[in-house]
């Protein structure tokens, strides 16, 4: 059965599997006391994140590099946006509802188009706020 | 006899009285627009009618046989082709206009001291000075045009043949460039002097004397920008560890933006405010009226910054102007927003830091994480899925880092029973998946039959595309008919023969029965020059796009010249005439031989002579004319010193997809068939009763050879196949 997992699968899913484990049982202590350091368990959640990275980095290069920083930038966008007053996110989307079929009326198509992405963007994280916020967050 | 020629060209070109039906042109509208490009407005003499109610026409003066076809205003310049010179010109019409430019299309000599024709123009006196172009490709000589200025009027006659070859188009391009931009048209410029006013900006930039420049410039630019962190480096390199020394260096960049900031929002409120104003001029001096859609689109152009090559090296200055003025805009945008996007990212941190996760959250959402990044990992491929995994895994880390915070992920997070639990389900989860990778690496490919035909169609006229869906095996199809049928560059049956041998044409040697074929001429050229053993079974007496010259014809101490011969049956629109050399090395890049002007209906067939060095090498050439317009070509002519030399073309595979066979023995039942493109060979048996063709076309499919859409096809017009298993 092992046949069919290549060595990056062995890697990351490995790797995933130690997170788990970090995340289950009480190792910051045991490593705490290994490095002589105070060790949390996010610092412990550090290692094999990291090492799936520089895996990533080893194996896709500047493909990696490049979609990382799109990805800490979307993550950033995202996360911030489900922080801030979802009422901002709806004026956003009105806005950008509002202006598509003009700018589409004017024969600006691709601003259109974005526009219209926009929107739909900000409600579908204005929605996400609703639903989820307090679930996750307390004030 | 300076003064003598001008006087003959004005009373020439003024006061000749003709009365012969007036000569109108395509090219001439062509040369007109070639003008119009350099920024020379030109109006034009023009007698279809036709062509006057062409888009460049606004409206007709003279109601002789000739009109004058011309723009809003009267422009600076009249054209006109030599042959148009021996009939009416309305006297009125000519004084209207302060220069005139004369191409010479037909021979046009003026007693016997001004000779202007196809390739020269030529006056017998040592008083005259000529307008420089350079050197003639071949030969060597001076390329010349005459540019004379009398009673405040200048004529530039220019020989036509400089206007359709491509390398001279440019040059008389730069001439005319230096002419429009000087207000006050000098005699005789020298092409030197021309070509050092049409230095472009381009070049200057790119010159030697900015070489150091701008080395210097970018270690003055880094050494401000960096300036505080080279000072902390020489002055306190053990700062260099410390977190402060870097928000030290951040406010500092961040401050310098706040710094600038009102005089960027000055400048950018003067932007916005002239930005309509300029678009408005724009689009009306352009467009003729307020075109939103035309603006648009400018702007679109003009914030494109990959443009502005382009926009200098075709001196458009006025993009080039807008286009600098985005980039300003943009850059003043830029620092106006830095310190609020700043901001920005200062509160989110804050705000995120600041957050305090729900009791469950950790406990129920960081395990959904993880889960999901198992699966994920396990089934799919590093390629396809490190986005996610990536993206996953920040999120996880988020919420471990204020877990770890507030102390919410300590040891008694979870019961006993809870992580058993979450044990079992990650021993699920490997399993299946490892389950799931086992399974579908083994499940054979399910195989869906399919119509050789489609929609159940049992007869089809060839040649039929057949575009089939993955993982398809084609239905019986069984044909005997009596002509050939090939599917793409294979023969599969032929009437004659019980087996079929198709072989790479590179492998060519004779056999008692052989064809040779060619499916798509993708290659077929440059097989045929690297394998010359082809040649003599593809040469053809008939035009086409492709020719080769006679041993004797190329030679490297000789001057070459290249006649197309067009026919006008239809009208043609301006194209560039491009020739492909295939040596047996290999393909060269297309070089543009003529600009071909354009021709209307009224034209029977044009021929154009120009001058070239393609054929200066020894070693072999198959020469492909690339852009050959639909049966429009119908000559081309190969001179060597002046002398035609022998020109054989070449088969078109697309007219005669059979270029050669020898069909001698009747007592062999193998027939070879030579392909081009074809990468392997196959060897073909059929039945008594016919070939079940799906079966080849299956394993075609198979050794992945066959490609989606393909094409069953016949050397015989209008030939029909039908499905010998339906009755």
């Amino acid at each position: 059965m092992i046949n069919v997992i290549d060595t990056s699968k062995i890697l990351i899913t490995g790797n995933v599997l130690l997170l788990l484990l970090i995340y289950m049982y009480t190792m910051e202590e045991y490593v705490g006391k290994l490095v002589k350091r105070e060790v949390t368990k996010f610092h412990l959640t550090l290692v094999p994140v990291a090492i799936i990275l520089i895996y990533q980095l080893y194996s896709l290069k500047l493909a990696f590099v490049l979609s990382f920083i799109q990805i800490l930038f979307i993550v950033w966008v995202f996360v911030y946006a489900i922080t801030i007053n979802r009422l901002y996110l709806y004026w956003l989307a009105v806005i950008s509802v509002v202006f598509t079929p003009v700018l589409y009326f004017f024969g600006i198509q691709e601003l259109a188009i974005f526009l219209a992405t926009m929107g739909f963007f900000s409600l579908v994280t204005g929605v996400f706020k609703d639903l989820f916020y307090e679930k996750l967050f307390k004030e | 006899m300076k003064n003598y020629l001008k006087s003959s060209l004005i009373l020439l070109i003024l006061f000749n009285i003709f009365n012969q039906d007036v000569y109108g042109s395509e090219s001439t509208i062509q040369y007109r627009r070639s003008l119009e490009s350099w920024n020379i407005e030109a109006d034009i003499l023009i007698y279809d009618p036709i062509l006057i109610e062409s888009e460049d026409a606004v409206y007709k003066e003279s109601s002789s046989s000739i009109s004058l076809l011309s723009g809003e205003d009267i422009a600076d310049f009249l054209l006109i082709k030599s042959s148009t010179l021996n009939r009416l010109i309305d006297k009125n019409v000519l004084n209207k206009y302060g220069s005139i430019i004369i191409i010479c299309d037909e021979e046009f000599v003026q007693q016997r001291s001004f000779l202007c024709g196809y390739d020269k123009v030529e006056v017998k006196s040592e008083n005259v000075l000529y307008t420089n172009l350079g050197k003639r490709i071949n030969s060597g000589e001076d390329l010349n045009i005459l540019s004379v200025r009398e009673s405040g009027k200048l004529f530039v006659i220019i020989p036509e043949q400089y206007m359709v070859t491509p390398e001279y188009a440019h040059r008389v391009e730069v001439y005319f460039r230096t002419l429009g931009r000087s207000q006050g048209v000098q005699e005789s410029i020298g092409y030197a002097a021309a070509e050092k006013e049409s230095i472009n900006l381009l070049s200057i930039i790119r010159s030697n004397e900015f070489e150091l420049l701008y080395p210097v410039m970018g270690l003055l630019i880094l050494a401000v920008l960096l300036r505080p962190l080279i000072t902390t480096l020489i002055l306190h390199p053990q700062k260099l560890y410390r977190k402060s020394t870097y928000q030290f260096l951040f406010t500092v960049f961040i401050h310098y933006f706040r710094a600038i900031r009102p005089y960027a929002f000055i400048v950018f409120l003067a932007l916005i405010m002239i930005y309509p104003l300029i678009l408005y001029t724009i689009s009306f001096k352009n467009a003729g009226a307020l075109d939103l859609n035309y603006i648009a689109t400018y702007l679109k152009e003009t914030f494109d910054f990959t443009n502005i090559d382009n926009f200098i090296k075709n001196a458009r200055y006025l993009r080039l102007g807008v286009s600098l003025l985005n980039m300003v805009t943009l850059i003043t945008l830029i620092i106006l927003l830095i310190p609020e996007i700043q901001n920005i990212f200062y509160r989110s941190v804050t705000k995120l830091c600041s957050l305090k996760l729900n009791e469950n959250t950790y406990k129920i959402f960081a395990p959904l994480l993880l889960f999901t990044m198992l699966i994920t990992s396990i089934i799919g491929n590093v390629e396809d899925t490190y986005s996610f995994l990536v993206l996953l895994m920040l999120l996880f880390l988020y919420i471990t880092s204020i877990a770890s915070r507030d102390n919410k992920n300590s040891n008694d997070l979870l019961y006993s029973r809870q992580k058993l639990g979450l044990f079992a389900t990650i021993l699920l989860i490997i399993l299946s998946g490892s389950i799931f990778n086992e399974y579908s690496s083994r499940m054979p490919i399910e195989l869906s039959r399919e119509d050789l035909l489609g929609l159940d169609e049992s007869v089809t006229l060839l040649p039929y595309s057949k575009l089939y869906g993955s993982n398809v095996v084609f239905d019986d199809f069984l044909i005997n008919p009596e002509f050939r049928v090939f599917v793409e560059n294979r023969l599969l049956y032929d009437p004659g023969y019980s087996e079929v041998r198709n072989v790479k044409a590179e492998d060519f040697s004779t056999h008692d029965n052989f064809i040779v074929f060619a499916y798509a001429n993708s290659k077929y050229f440059a097989t045929l020059a690297r394998y010359n053993n082809l040649l003599d079974y593809v040469k053809t007496p008939t035009i086409t796009n492709a020719f080769i010259l006679g041993e004797e014809a190329s030679r490297e101490d000789a001057e070459y010249e290249i006649e197309f011969g067009i026919l006008c049956y239809k009208e043609i629109d301006k194209y560039e005439v491009k020739i492909i050399k295939h040596t047996n090395v290999g393909k060269e890049a297309p070089v543009n031989m003529l600009k071909f002007p354009g021709c209307g209906t009224g034209e029977s067939l044009l021929n154009y002579r120009v001058p070239t060095n393609l054929f200066g090498e020894e070693k072999f050439g198959l020469y492909e004319v690339d852009d050959f317009k639909d049966k429009s070509l119908a000559y081309i002519k190969v001179y060597r010193n002046g002398r035609e030399a022998e020109v054989t073309y070449i088969k078109d595979p697309l007219v005669t997809p059979v270029l050669y066979e020898f069909l001698n023995s009747i007592s062999s039942d193998i027939l070879y068939a030579y392909s081009f493109d074809l990468d392997t060979g196959t060897v073909v048996k059929r039945a008594e009763n016919g070939l079940n063709i799906s079966n080849e076309v299956n394993v075609l499919r198979q050794k992945d050879k066959l490609k989606n859409p393909f094409i069953i096809w016949s050397d015989t017009p209008n030939a029909v196949i039908k499905n010998g298993y339906i009755k």
